[in-house]
């Protein structure tokens, strides 16, 4: 795994690549230093950092779209795969490498609140909380990123496709607000929800009996939720979804507030796609 | 010791591999020939572990590819059809990254490609980026790759494919020498090179293994006939005189002359006794001077095509399929000689 990992974060550092990520997350970073702190003087570094955020949008699909789908492209994973390694090394090798690329400009980035600090009262706290959030929200978005790329080939149509996932991710906090509350689209949007839980299982097991059993399961439990209790479904889903918004968990360490949760959230999530990505190359093969 | 048993790959409704076995012993080159598409890819993939098999299985020295597919694949090093190069490392450090992904110890990783580099000729490039190389060093970098910490097996799939003819020559040099401490398993649809370089060959045609044997004994067994083209200096009447004397001669088969007052003619010839001194002296003898004569053996190209020709018909759904086309070519030849 050690051997991936140092190769990936070596082609990155050597090739430009990962100088101009660096780059970019310093320089979106720095005018939002400038701007709030600079200019309107605010002690708050925990603003600018919440608002540089975005720059995953960008960032993410850009470094992930070749991860896996430039290797299959290159017929490289051809080597990855006939070799001793398992595909949990690989993926983990390579997702680290990442990981470590995105460290380095949050370890910098990190320096700028203790010279602010020499100037004002900064919440070094909070500032350091907003921080790890954001690199925890790095951690989500890239694993989301990998999974995707384990998808196709073409690391064009990854980058678009992880692009549009972003976008969505990055207003779903605010999509979700628009969403019906009543228990009917509840419902409804839960019955899909299951729908495609079913499809997936039975495409992965390959046993039709077990996506069904799943399925009806599930839909009876909704039923039966429904009947009883209609108002447990109202806003369920837009509840469920502010939930899983990965941007806006950043917001209440910007507010001061270290939400364990939260991380417990990055962790669990990064760990899942991880996951759902070593299935996916795995699956491939017995295609 | 390579053992396949029943390997059967399906993609989709396609299937690519049907129910292949065979043993592969140590020290042997073996060479797995067959037309484009045949499946030799796809068993090499299945091989490797790259690809899993819809049934059957492989073992490499007793570990099960699948079940065990660390020891098995730690045993194997593999060139696939298109070498899987990081165009933008130089080879040493491809060789380093290759080394260190196939487990060979860090202190030893530097002499391990220096011994590599040396065996296929690797060295003026060592410090290149693989993306400048001309095709044929970048082969010889997968080859060197496949080689990197002695692996009981190397498997290469079409390795002189697009070479010109002096690395097509240095490349099966590589192989032959490979072929005395590893077991090595090369696909090609080149027969001269699969007769040239393997001690055993298994013909695959349509997903199935059509035959396995010594090339020279391949070519054994389907010489159900030898034929002999003569040319000599004299009339067809007093060629029918002078060969009239022999008894079992087969069939005379006249060949458009070249020159006037000379014949040309084959002559098939039942069984493999050698009888071109008896031909050559009864034409003498009636003063035919024979102006040459040249055995045919059936080449390894014709019992190739033997082998691999007319299959798909031995085929289930292709049997099916087949009686469209072919009653409209009959229907064809019929118009042509009504006309």
């Amino acid at each position: 795994m050690f051997e991936v990992f140092a190769k990936e974060l070596q082609s990155s550092v050597r090739s430009m690549i990962g100088w101009v990520y660096i780059a970019f997350v310093l320089f979106i970073t720095g005018i939002y230093t400038v701007v709030y702190n600079f200019f309107q003087g605010l002690v708050n570094y925990e603003f600018a950092l919440a608002s540089m955020r975005f720059v995953f949008l960008i960032l993410v699909p850009l470094m992930t779209m070749n991860t896996l789908a430039g290797e299959r492209r290159a017929r490289t994973d051809q080597f990855l795969l006939t070799s001793p390694l398992s595909v949990t090394e690989i993926v983990l090798g390579k997702y680290l490498a990442m990981l470590a690329l995105l460290a380095i400009p949050m370890v910098i980035v990190c320096i700028y609140p203790l010279i602010l600090a020499q100037f004002g009262a900064v919440s070094l706290g909070t500032v350091y909380g907003t921080a790890l959030s954001i690199f925890g929200l790095g951690m989500v978005l890239l694993a989301v990123g990998t999974f995707i790329s384990s998808l196709t080939d073409n690391p064009v149509i990854c980058a678009v496709i992880t692009l549009a996932i972003m976008l969505v991710l990055y207003w779903l906090n605010d999509l979700a607000g628009f969403l019906p509350t009543t228990s009917a689209f509840s419902m409804i949007a839960l019955t899909i929800l299951i729908l495609a839980v079913a499809a997936v299982s039975w495409r992965m097991t390959g046993n039709t009996v077990v996506g069904l059993v799943i399925g009806i399961v599930l839909e009876a439990v909704l039923i039966v939720v429904f009947l009883t209790d209609p108002s447990v479904l109202e806003g369920a889903v837009t509840a469920g979804l502010k939930a899983i918004a990965p941007f806006a968990k950043v917001d209440s360490f910007a507010y001061g507030l270290f939400d364990v949760s939260a991380l417990v959230y990055d962790l669990s999530v990064s760990a899942l796609f991880l996951f759902f990505t070593v299935q996916s190359v795995e699956a491939r093969r017995w295609k | 010791m390579i053992e396949v048993k029943h390997l059967t790959k399906r993609y989709g409704e396609t299937l690519a591999l049907d129910d292949v076995s065979f043993t592969m012993k140590e020290g042997r080159v073996y060479g797995l020939l067959g037309p484009n598409g045949a499946g030799k890819s796809t068993t090499m993939n299945i091989m490797t572990g790259y690809l899993a098999a819809t049934d059957g299985t492989v073992t490499i020295d007793g570990h099960d590819i699948v079940e065990e597919s660390r020891e098995a694949k730690a045993l194997i090093g593999y060139l696939p059809e298109q070498p899987p190069l990081y165009t933008d490392m130089t080879t040493e450090e491809y060789l380093m990254y290759a080394a260190g992904i196939k487990g060979v110890p860090r202190k030893e990783r530097e002499e391990e490609v220096t011994r590599v580099a040396e065996q296929v000729g690797l060295e003026p490039v060592l410090n290149r980026m693989i993306r400048n190389l001309s095709k044929g060093f970048r082969q010889r970098v997968g080859l060197a790759q496949a080689i990197l910490g002695h692996p009981h097996v190397v498997i290469l799939d079409e390795p002189t494919v697009g070479l010109d003819p002096q690395q097509v020559i240095e490349v099966r040099n590589i192989i032959r020498d490979l072929g005395r401490d590893h077991t090595v398993i090369l696909s090609s649809h080149i027969l001269s090179e699969v007769a040239e370089v393997c001690d055993y060959v298994y013909i695959i045609s349509h997903g199935r293994l059509v035959a396995a044997d010594r090339p020279e004994q391949l070519a054994r067994n389907l010489q159900r006939s030898q034929s002999l083209e003569i040319f000599v200096q004299g009339s067809r009447s007093a060629v029918q005189r002078a060969l009239g004397s022999l008894a079992d001669l087969g069939e005379i088969t006249y060949l458009p002359g070249q020159e006037a007052g000379s014949t040309a003619f084959r002559l098939t010839l039942e069984g493999d006794e050698d009888r071109r001194a008896e031909i050559s002296m009864a034409l003498a003898s009636q003063g035919l001077p024979v102006l040459s004569m040249q055995q045919k053996t059936l080449s390894l190209e014709e019992i190739f095509l033997a082998l691999t020709e007319g299959d798909p018909k031995e085929e289930e759904p292709a049997r099916a399929e087949d009686p469209v086309p072919d009653a409209g070519n009959e229907e064809e030849k019929e118009e042509g000689s009504g006309v």
